[in-house]
């Protein structure tokens, strides 16, 4: 326990630094910001910013990236409650009941309740990662290749298949951003791969360049059309943003029950936000005793899921941070942000920088504490935010995406992957494949391909004697089960659930 | 094409068998190595017969339902990618400043609702920004004005 005050008295040292309140509270400000306009999601958010972190120290860095990842998340359920429209794929679940209260004139309240619940949440996450890192960061430094590796490619296999949509495309993604990431020059022969002459491509496909594409870009194509739902026409009166007795203790159970869920999807790899939001909802759904409300404005509809996904956010840099293994697009996306600073996630992060690891885990708590201050006088900014038409958002988020991209090398190289693979990305979304699974298999290519050549090495070219160990062995068990499984059920007719032209994250 | 197949998937699943094919041909250079001491080209390998597999089997299945392709919205993505273009080609002959406008405009062709002096203004308001944000506020050298260089 004194260990534990320890080192949080470490980490809020580093993080009530100047620089680093500052930049969390940017983070958290662009976060909200970018997070209310529908479309855009956590994720487009945090690559949008990426190339801004470059110029800061690795922790300040990472507290902002961090504080745009939860901002984001909170302002997502704003869209969904006054336009049914999610900010973040995770706020979908919002609309169902969020956009009932905003039709009955409690919208004041819905919005209120969501941040109060999403503080809630994201606290309990931020609990659960501070007693659980230590302890799987103790368990992961048993971890040799062979773990390596197994964990790895579950969270792939896992990611794809729990994504929405097909499976069997997902499993492709993962595999087709697998091979993207060994384009460039391999770090252990010294050979130039698929780089086609490009010197631009020496050191692989920009990151930012491949986010932006497949995840903004072709968002914003496919939102164009639409974009007349998007803006929000009623004044809305915030007067009532206070919520009733019953409002508060119908929500009390709720928000707990969400949190937990939250923060146990959130760790897990592949599942993530959206997942845990979607499970809260349908739990809150089953205990109630009067099911029957949901779907009409019920307000434990709202402050559940809400609370889930806030938690599942600050749990998912529970693996990232311990094993270097992230669970989630997002989280992989601070992944490459932590390597590109030079810091390499994994056991020794806790030993070898507690100030960078601690001090993360402080700026979560300014940075929610920030976000609860911050939102509820500013739910009216919010609100006037979504009233401008979105002709005019999305030519000002393109320009943003092309300096930003530019920025990162000085090289137009990277403007132009972002036109192909906005192109790309888009002609992915028309075709039903999603493109979080893609990501995830890029940012963990190379150090899975690094693992597997070490277990090889170590297993003699027996790709079965991994079979021997106990953990590895039992993780690719189930990682072969689920693969099974996939395959099993497109022999069985169906082909997964066909992918909705939904938001992505 | 009334084909009683899924065309999107089909599409989809020949598009992935085309690139694992393509991938494989590009690595036909790369030493490959054995399980036990992997090449540059092993990897890649493996994980293009995985593709391969994985589009073989989409394209299979394509075959057992039928589906239409999905429409594509030409004008919004045609809008979107030239502008991109656009602003790489403002950027390096033009400037920062006409790179804006050019990114502004050609994108909002992609609304038809957008109104030229709305369009013009955002431009102005883009430029202004940007030169703030990037070049005031994080120091980076982009010249908003470079014709003739």
């Amino acid at each position: 326990m004194s260990e534990l005050l320890a080192n949080m008295a470490l980490g809020f040292s580093t993080a009530l630094s100047m620089e680093n309140l500052v930049y969390c509270f940017g983070g958290v400000f662009l976060g909200t910001f970018i997070g209310v306009l529908p479309g855009i999601g956590s994720l487009a958010a945090v690559s949008m910013l990426l190339p801004l972190s470059f110029y800061l120290e690795p922790v300040t860095a990472i507290v902002m990236l961090a504080g745009v990842y939860y901002g984001a998340e909170y302002g997502g359920s704003t869209a969904s409650i006054l336009l049914n429209l999610p900010g973040t794929p995770s706020s979908a679940v919002t609309c169902l009941d969020g956009y009932p209260m905003a039709q009955q004139g409690r919208a004041g309240v819905a919005l209120f309740m969501t941040t109060i619940a999403s503080f809630c949440g994201a606290t309990f996450g931020i609990l659960m990662l501070m007693f659980f890192a230590p302890i799987l960061a103790g368990i992961a430094s048993t971890f040799q290749s062979p773990e390596y590796f197994a964990l790895m490619l579950l969270g792939l296999v896992a990611a794809a298949v729990v994504t929405q949509g097909s499976r069997i495309k997902g499993l492709t993604m993962v595999t087709l951003g697998l091979l993207l990431g060994t384009v460039g020059i391999d770090t252990s022969s010294g050979v130039a791969r698929f780089t086609l002459g490009y010197t631009a491509l020496y050191d692989g496909i920009s990151l930012v360049a491949l986010a932006m594409g497949l995840f903004g870009v072709a968002e914003i194509i496919a939102s164009i059309r639409n974009s007349g739902q998007r803006t929000y026409r009623e004044k809305i009166r915030l007067r009532s943003l206070l919520p009733t007795r019953q409002d508060v203790r119908r929500s009390g159970l709720p928000v707990l029950r969400g949190s937990v869920i939250g923060s146990f999807f959130g760790a897990l790899p592949g599942a993530g936000q959206s997942i845990a939001a979607f499970v809260s909802y349908a739990v809150e759904k089953q205990v109630s005793r009067e099911p029957g409300r949901f779907g009409k404005g019920a307000i434990e509809g709202i402050t559940s899921p809400e609370a889930s996904n806030n938690s599942a956010v600050q749990s998912a840099f529970i693996p990232t941070l311990t094993l270097g293994i992230p669970g989630s697009a997002t989280m992989a996306l601070m992944l490459g942000a932590l390597m590109i600073h030079g810091v390499a996630p994994g056991p020794d992060l806790m030993q070898g920088n507690p100030d960078i690891f601690w001090g993360l885990i402080a700026s979560f708590w300014i940075g929610n504490l920030i976000l609860l201050i911050l939102n509820i006088p500013m739910i009216g900014l919010w609100v006037r935010l979504l009233q401008i038409p979105y002709r005019l958002l999305y030519p000002a988020i393109l320009c943003l995406i092309c300096i930003g991209v530019y920025s990162i090398n000085n090289n137009l190289f990277d403007v132009g992957m972002v036109l192909v693979l906005g192109a790309v990305g888009y002609a992915m979304r028309l075709a039903g494949f999603e493109p979080a699974p893609l990501l995830l298999g890029f940012v963990l290519g190379p150090m899975m391909e690094e693992n597997f050549r070490r277990t090889m090495l170590l297993a003699r070219g027996d790709f079965f004697a991994l079979f021997q160990r106990p953990i590895a062995g039992t993780i690719l068990f189930v990682t072969a089960l689920l693969i099974a499984w996939v395959l099993f059920g497109l022999f069985r007719g169906g082909r997964g659930v066909p992918a909705e032209s939904g938001p992505h994250a | 094409m009334r084909l009683p197949v899924d065309q999107r998937d089909l599409l989809s699943g020949l598009a992935l068998l085309l690139v694992g094919g393509l991938f494989l041909w590009l690595a036909h250079d790369l030493r490959i190595g054995s399980a036990r001491r992997m090449g540059p080209g092993y990897f890649p390998m493996v994980l293009s017969y995985v593709l391969l597999g994985l589009g073989g089997i989409l394209t299979v299945s394509s075959l057992r339902a039928a589906a239409p392709l999905p429409s594509a919205e030409w004008r919004s993505a045609i809008a979107v990618l030239v502008a991109i273009a656009a602003f790489a080609f403002g950027l390096a002959y033009l400037g920062l400043g006409p790179a804006i406008a050019l990114t502004v405009i050609v994108s909002s062709m992609g609304d038809p609702r957008s109104t030229p002096l709305a369009i013009l203004l955002l431009a102005a308001f883009m430029i202004v920004m940007c030169w703030l944000i990037f070049s005031v506020g994080l120091g980076m050298h982009l010249p908003l004005w470079r014709w003739p260089s």
